[in-house]
């Protein structure tokens, strides 16, 4: 599943991020990165959410978040 | 690296946006620092002396970043900074968010730089329950670590103490220079430093678990778009409101102060000893230049102490995320809404404003933007104009110019995107919220008065300058003699309106009394309808409609009957072309002189060409 499709208070793993280079550095320098662990705290409109990655808090476009497949955490 | 070889080196503070960096360098420089631009760059970074056990060391606070794969120039002057051979990187780590924070050190360690590392927000990483255990860093590391608190200045004896000690960083290979490299050796080179991170992180202790927090809570309320974006609403208008109703009776008792006793006493000082013309160039032109800039150091201190406010307290990357969507109709960030909406109120600290926008880029395309938002001095012009132009109806002409205001922002930007910024559009949104604090109050009002004072001497200058220039074209008398038609008349300004006056019959309003008023509101819009009433010897408040008779009478005559039409197109030059000295001075010192130029040269020309389409056409309907 994608991102911005994640309902927020699911608890996420990251499987892949298909980004153009210079935003899947970006994402990946903000910690966003293939095998992170993270949690959905907030949705906002056309797909942005706002993600906790341990103490840090990210918010990501929508666009953004389609490109990034996560799978749900047990 | 030895204590002696290190003892007079440059310290270059070094961390993440809102890792306690700048309030470090508040507590180590006290009042003893200044704004600067970098070198051949407009992003600013401060400079200042840090006293310590009896040693004066020059500190530089960078500008925050995440990283150094520089895509923006705050993130190339960090980069430019670290190749300085004799300095000392003092990476301030935030313990919160640990694995962002040592990745950009890896980074500063390929730079070869000795290193101190500073670890900040510790009791907030105890809370997360990911507690940091400095020894055992400063073992992996290979370099003195400091646990500090910037706001009470705990550590900083320590971390004065460590700079004799800085080392390079264990496990990263040095490797200066990679700045030419493309962004997919870049990113490969990012994959390595990762896994560093990764490994690092993980022998530290185990991954930290997601802690909902006061922020979270905050958050679930401020970022649900039906209740956050009328909060946000309303920060933008108590924002409005601090630029315009609060700073206005400031302005005015500083006008007052200036214009009044002090033009008396410096007149009355003067007159004893100096001749008639020297007393008007340092009155009339100097004093009431330094009276101008004077006159805007009260909003721009309101405005630099609210941005402050927001961005410290944590609020301005809430704002950036619910304005994102918007924001992206124009190509720009979430974060360009504060300085366009500002500009409603004044252009010159919404110029300022522009400074809290990520790269140099958006900031560039927002102050080139800014001055077509119609600042409250020109809503002054219009009130006068309207009556000229739908008497029956003036305020909806009126509010008919804020609509063109919008509109003009919209296609300038679109323009701009066609041309000069070709291929612009806005980053996506991958955006750090910091946790919500209290603002730092000394480390703000630190900051505010150097940017208020970087403000007074680098705008200050041109202000006065053109200020002098006017005042020299009023007192040389005009060749001939001029119009005779009171004091501007008579001068060699006069002389020259006249002169320019056919360059307006386009537009219906080629005449030397409305085009010495325009020229005078390239000083200051305030000033337009006080030299109208000059030129025309009316005085508004005497006879409120002898202005308006006035002007009306004469677009009558330069327009052919087509008065309305003339005085439409005159309120949309007003609105289109360059605000005010004070406006232009502000971009030149954000900006840079040749892109001042041009955008003092293409606001004439919309602004002309615009006013000519609206007369040619109104014509045709009136």
């Amino acid at each position: 599943m994608q991102l911005h499709t994640v309902i927020p208070g699911a608890d996420v793993e990251v499987v892949s991020v298909g980004l153009q280079e210079a935003t899947l550095l970006r994402a990946g320098e903000l910690g966003l990165r293939v095998g992170s662990t993270l949690r959905v705290l907030h949705r906002g409109p056309l797909g942005a959410r706002v993600i906790a990655l341990g103490g840090a808090r990210l918010a990501i476009d929508g666009a953004t978040a389609a490109g990034v497949e996560v799978r749900l955490r047990s | 690296m030895t204590a002696s070889t290190t003892a007079a080196a440059t310290v270059l503070l070094i961390g993440n946006p809102n890792a306690g960096k700048s309030t470090l360098f508040g507590r180590m420089t006290g009042t003893r620092a200044r704004v600067m631009n970098a070198p051949g760059t407009t992003v600013e970074m401060q400079r200042g002396t840090w006293r310590q056990a009896g040693e004066a060391r020059t500190v530089v606070d960078l500008p925050g970043t995440y990283s150094l794969v520089a895509r923006s120039p705050d993130e190339m002057v960090v980069v430019d900074a670290l190749a300085d051979a004799d300095a000392i990187a003092l990476v301030v780590l935030d313990a919160a968010a640990l694995s962002r924070s040592l990745y950009l050190l890896a980074q500063v360690a390929r730079s070869g730089r000795p290193v101190v590392v500073a670890v900040t927000m510790l009791d907030v990483a105890r809370e997360h329950g990911s507690p940091v255990d400095l020894e055992r860093l400063a073992a992996e590391l290979g370099v003195p670590v400091v646990g500090v608190d910037p706001r009470s200045g705990r550590g900083l004896d320590e971390v004065g103490q460590a700079l004799g000690r800085a080392e390079q960083v264990r496990g990263v290979d040095p490797h200066p220079g990679r700045q030419g490299e493309d962004l997919t050796t870049r990113l490969a080179d990012a994959q390595q430093l990762f896994a560093w991170v990764e490994e690092l992180t993980s022998r530290l202790a185990p991954p930290p678990e997601v802690h909902l927090t006061r922020t979270d809570r905050v958050d679930r309320f401020l970022l649900n778009p039906w209740i956050g974006l009328p909060v946000f609403g309303l920060v933008l208008w108590a924002l409005f409101q601090l630029t315009t109703a609060v700073a206005g009776p400031v302005i005015d008792l500083v006008d007052r102060l200036v214009s009044g006793p002090l033009a008396d006493l410096a007149s009355s000082w003067l007159s004893g000893w100096a001749p008639a013309w020297v007393s008007g160039l340092l009155v009339d032109g100097v004093l009431v230049g330094l009276g101008t800039v004077a006159t805007f150091l009260p909003v721009m201190a309101i405005t630099y102490l609210a941005l402050a406010v927001i961005e410290d307290s944590g609020y301005l990357a809430r704002a950036a995320y619910l304005a994102d969507h918007a924001m992206r109709v124009v190509g720009l960030d979430g974060r360009a809404v504060l300085p366009l909406v500002l500009g409603f109120g004044c252009n010159v600290p919404a110029l300022a404003a522009t400074r809290t926008l990520p790269g140099l880029k958006h900031r560039l395309f927002t102050a080139l933007l800014v001055p077509w938002t119609s600042c409250t001095a020109r809503l002054t012009v219009y009130v006068v104009l309207a009556e000229v132009v739908l008497p029956e109806h003036a305020g909806l002409v009126v509010l008919a110019m804020y609509v063109l205001s919008v509109v003009l922002v919209l296609v300038g930007g679109a323009a701009l995107r066609l041309t000069t910024f070709r291929g612009m559009r806005a980053e996506p949104l991958v955006l750090v919220l910091p946790p919500y604090q209290r603002p730092r109050l000394r480390a703000t009002l630190v900051s505010v008065g150097n940017r208020v004072g970087a403000f007074a001497t680098g705008a200050g200058k041109v202000v006065v300058a053109a200020l002098v220039v006017v005042w020299a074209l009023m007192a040389i008398p005009a060749p001939g003699g001029g119009s005779g038609e009171g004091p501007a008349g008579d001068s060699l300004y006069g002389w020259a309106a006249e002169a320019a006056a056919p360059v307006m019959a386009p537009a219906g309003f080629g005449d030397w009394h409305l085009v010495s008023a325009l020229a005078g509101g390239f000083v200051a819009k305030e000033v337009v309808v006080g030299q109208l009433a000059q030129a025309y010897a009316v005085d508004p408040t005497a006879q409120p409609g002898g202005l308006v008779s006035a002007i009306r009478e004469t677009l009558t005559a330069t327009s052919d009957g087509h008065p309305q039409a003339a005085g439409l197109a005159l309120m949309v030059f007003v609105l289109g072309y360059t605000p005010c000295v004070a406006t232009v001075a502000e971009q030149r010192r954000i900006l840079g002189t040749r892109w001042t130029l041009a955008a003092v040269g293409a606001q004439l020309a919309a602004a002309w060409l615009l006013a000519v389409a609206v007369f040619q056409v109104g014509r045709l309907l009136w």
